[in-house]
């Protein structure tokens, strides 16, 4: 269940910045903090790493959003995971010059 | 209070005092959690040098913050960055030595693979290479430099920098004597302009883009240009977007330099005081052939704006506006670049030219306004570049190839005269070929902290085969599984970041320390006391070259009292600090070329100094923001303005060069025609082995993918998200196709990251490299995509 801070810079335009504002609202892993000028401060709280990840990338899909992060706990996941086995994609034997 | 309350709290406040006071005067006492301890450490990924502040309880890292006092990032940390901490904690961490036996790996003893490595080396030393990173750290790389040319007498030891800025040295060392940027990140807070050529700072240095998004959301002007051949993140912050054809943009450099002096507009005083004029020889080289002005403006007389338009695809007006921006010296012009002009078979010439446009100009020298080249790897320059891990190089900007330096290095490290082999070894392309070829010149080969089997151009060709040959042993320490540990003969687990000591060096000369704050999992062990234990281990076997002038062991240690500590025995291995021991021997190299290092305590109290860090009246040490620069560089005597104390025609000078536009090795054509490029994507860090076991990072961006225009798409009959077949010269791979993705390249183009292990791009890529730096391109070359079972056309 990891907890990050984090500042975002949010947008020039008026609007845009409005529909991210909205939308930290209503994301329940957000808690907004101060507002000054251009940036904000937010907590997230979530229930996993890609859980904190996800809600990173969502703020960042909005035009003009720059996350930086200033603290991150992760005291209680208990572990990343392995690579997961994938099947290695082999194309039929190549030859150089193949037309075809 | 619970303690999750707590944490929340903090993560708030650390986040609040940021938004109000600014990063950089962020007030904000270490988070101090009850139980958990913090230390300093910097990033363990890219060449930026962010410092982290790293909590430990109970033996594992728990959490991580920015930190404050680091003048590098000011408290932040990027999404990546932040993760660092958890990439610590893969599930399938290497934790025991691995030996291949009838096809399959077996755990055996550190004792036993020991052996089996000193016994190969023995066997053989002229014929044994070390692989190496531009992540070791400097003693590490320090103490395999040691080992190979200062004890075997082999120069063959070579990094992977050498795939990512081999070309950004061999552009310092021409231009200016000496390798490394004169300037600093201080420029990012004082430039009017930021100028990123061929390179993307928001996603690959985004601490470093952050300073300029700070400075943009305080309502400053800064103008960011962005030149490119593809549309990326940092595209979509820029004013200007200068899109180039591959390989045209010294058309865009002769470009600039030819409306600078048509106009009347070039710095006529500094160039005439400071600098030179250089063009190639007939054979390449660092130093080329001289040339007077006039040469040098009959060159670019064929680089109007029209002609460069046609060359290169940037509208004559865009040119223009850029020439202009040069033109005006009221206005401080930071360039930035990274692998866009150092992966280039004309990588040389390129970063020859971005520092000639900032030369001519008089764009030198200013916070604010000056060349900045940055690294992909975190200690790119401390260790490959400082230490000289490169087959051609020796600690100190010494080369092998000069006898006065061999004989300065060999009396350093106390070794008999005669002892480091004049020929430089092989380079990395150089060294997989011989590696890879039967009777080839390298028989056994030590990779350490890389994955050259994902990450090498042309793997088919430059990794693939050494694997089918009976006289080729392959050994290679790493933390976790990689697709070249698969093909391993014999797998060494290695500590990572925070589990050993360690010192790295940052793309602004920025040398940072840090202490071992966890115990690495199973047996994995610090690569630095694998290479003392196999030194010893050569020498109890009697190999020639482990002894020094007095008869001590290459790596003799003593403690306090005097007393040796045998460092090889790893019970024992902490009972000094190694790291220190070796940075202090390390250190007396560093003064050869005015690239001094303060006492490695200086640097445990410190966020990181760069060098020259000089001891000044005052008693205190005292680093360098700008070189070359009266009033900055402790070397620039008062008076003199400027002074390029190294320049190669030894008369001061730093030399502007002419190069001319040149057509790449491999060009689209009916049959391919495509141009193919590769590059990084933000989650994941180069052959992703560390971050893709970060499951967040993972599921953000879980596979490769190819990059194409919607246009490009519809004219094949391809649909987003369906697998096409991506096919070169060298190879063909199936991937999914992604539109309107991250990335936007223009028609006749693709994209493909490297990251990921299941979808080896480096099959496709081709291995020509630049003559100069021995860099290979891996941003351009031709490809076709068809739907796979579909006829190619």
């Amino acid at each position: 269940m990891p907890i990050s801070g984090l500042m975002v810079t949010l947008p020039a335009d008026g609007a845009v910045r409005e529909r991210v504002l909205a939308h930290v609202e209503a994301d329940p892993c957000l808690t907004r903090g101060v507002l000054s000028g251009l940036r904000v401060a937010l907590v997230s709280e979530t229930g996993s790493p890609a859980e904190d990840e996800a809600v990173v990338e969502g703020l960042q899909r909005f035009d003009g959003v720059f996350v930086d992060v200033i603290f991150y706990d992760f005291s209680d996941v208990e572990s990343v995971d392995s690579l997961p086995r994938r099947r290695r994609r082999r194309p039929e034997q190549h030859h150089a010059g193949e037309g075809g | 209070m619970e303690r999750r309350e707590f944490i929340k709290m903090s993560a708030m406040a650390a986040a609040a005092a940021a938004v109000e006071a600014g990063p950089a005067r962020s007030q904000l006492k270490v988070l101090q959690n009850a139980g958990v301890k913090w230390n300093k450490a910097p990033c363990r990924f890219c060449g930026t040098g962010c410092h982290v502040q790293v909590g430990v309880d109970g033996g594992r890292v728990v959490a991580v913050a920015g930190d404050r006092d680091a003048p590098v990032n000011k408290g932040l940390l990027c999404v990546k960055g932040y993760h660092v901490g958890l990439a610590l904690y893969g599930k399938d961490r290497l934790t025991r030595p691995l030996l291949k036996q009838d096809g399959k790996q077996v755990p055996i003893s550190w004792d036993r693979a020991l052996d089996i490595v000193a016994e190969r080396i023995a066997a053989a030393p002229d014929r044994f290479g070390i692989y190496g990173s531009g992540q070791w750290t400097i003693p590490e790389g320090y103490a395999n430099q040691k080992l190979i040319k200062g004890g075997l007498g082999n120069n063959h030891i070579d990094p992977n920098a050498r795939l990512c800025m081999a070309s950004a040295v061999t552009g310092f060392l021409s231009t200016y004597g000496v390798d490394e940027p004169a300037s600093c990140y201080d420029d990012l807070d004082a430039a009017d302009v930021i100028i990123a050529w061929g390179n993307n700072p928001a996603e690959m240095h985004p601490i470093l883009f952050s300073r300029f998004i700070d400075r943009r959301a305080r309502g400053e002007r800064v103008v960011l240009i962005d030149i490119g051949t593809r549309r990326t993140r940092t595209t979509s912050f820029a004013q200007h977007y200068l899109e180039f054809k591959p390989h045209s943009d010294l058309a865009i450099a002769n470009g600039i330099a030819h409306i600078l002096l048509r106009e009347g507009k070039y710095d006529r005083e500094f160039v005439e005081k400071h600098c030179g004029f250089r063009t190639e020889g007939e054979k390449p080289s660092l130093f080329g052939e001289a040339m007077d002005f006039e040469s040098y403006e009959r060159q670019l007389a064929e680089y109007t704006p029209e002609r460069v338009q046609e060359l290169s695809g940037v509208p004559v007006e865009q040119l223009r506006m850029l020439a202009g921006l040069f033109a005006d010296r009221k206005r401080r012009i930071t360039s930035l670049w990274c692998m866009g002009a150092n992966q280039h078979t004309r990588g040389t010439a390129m970063n020859r030219l971005i520092h000639g446009v900032h030369l001519l100009s008089g764009h030198f020298g200013k916070p604010g306004d000056g060349p900045q080249s940055l690294t992909g790897q975190p200690s790119a320059c401390g260790t490959a570049r400082e230490v000289g891990t490169l087959a051609h190089a020796l600690p100190g900007g010494r080369i092998v190839k000069n006898a006065e330096h061999r004989k300065q290095c060999e009396a350093l490290w106390n070794v008999p005269e005669g002892r480091i082999a004049a020929k430089p070894g092989f380079h990395t392309v150089k060294m997989w070929e011989a590696f890879s070829t039967e009777g080839g010149g390298i028989d056994t080969l030590w990779v350490q902290v890389t994955n050259p089997a994902q990450s090498l151009p042309n793997v088919r060709k430059l990794f693939q085969p050494s694997r089918k040959l009976a006289d080729k042993f392959l050994i290679v320490s790493d933390v976790y599984p990689t697709e070249t540990t698969r093909h391993a003969d014999l797998v060494l687990p290695s500590a990572m970041w925070v589990e050993k000591n360690g010192i790295f060096g940052n793309s602004e000369r920025r040398t940072q320390q840090w202490f071992k704050m966890v115990e690495p999992p199973g047996e994995a062990r610090d690569d630095c006391w694998q290479v003392i234990a196999v030194a010893k281990r050569l020498h109890d076997l009697g190999v020639p070259g482990m002894l020094d002038r007095d008869g001590r062991f290459l790596f003799h240690m003593e403690d306090a009292a005097g007393k040796e500590v045998p460092v090889w025995d790893w019970r024992r291995y902490y009972d000094i600090n190694v790291d220190e021991r070796l940075f202090s021997e390390y250190r007396g190299f560093s003064r050869l070329k005015h690239k001094d290092l303060a006492p490695y305590d200086e640097y445990v109290k410190s966020r990181g100094l760069r060098w020259p860090v000089v001891k000044g009246d005052d008693g205190i040490w005292h680093e360098t923001r700008y070189r070359f620069v009266e009033g900055e560089d402790p070397y620039v005597e008062k008076g003199e303005g400027f002074s390029f104390y190294h320049s190669t025609s030894k008369n001061g000078r730093a030399q502007i060069w002419y190069h001319p536009h040149a057509t790449p090795p491999e060009v689209p054509d009916a049959e391919y025609p495509f141009w193919l490029c590769t590059g990084r994507v933000l989650e994941h860090w180069h052959t992703g082995s560390m971050t893709m076991r970060v499951a967040a990072l993972r599921r953000a961006m879980p596979n490769a993918y190819v990059e194409m225009h919607r246009e490009d798409a519809r004219a094949l009959g391809l649909r987003n998200g369906e697998m096409v077949r991506l096919e070169t010269r060298r190879g063909a791979l199936d991937l999914p196709l992604w539109l309107d993705g991250r990335g936007a390249p223009p028609r006749g183009s693709v994209f493909v990251p490297f990251f990921d292990e299941q979808l080896l791009i480096n099959e496709l890529t081709l291995d020509a490299h630049d003559p100069v730096s021995k860099q290979p391109d891996y941003k351009k070359c031709a490809a076709r995509v068809r739907k796979p079972g579909a006829k190619a056309t």
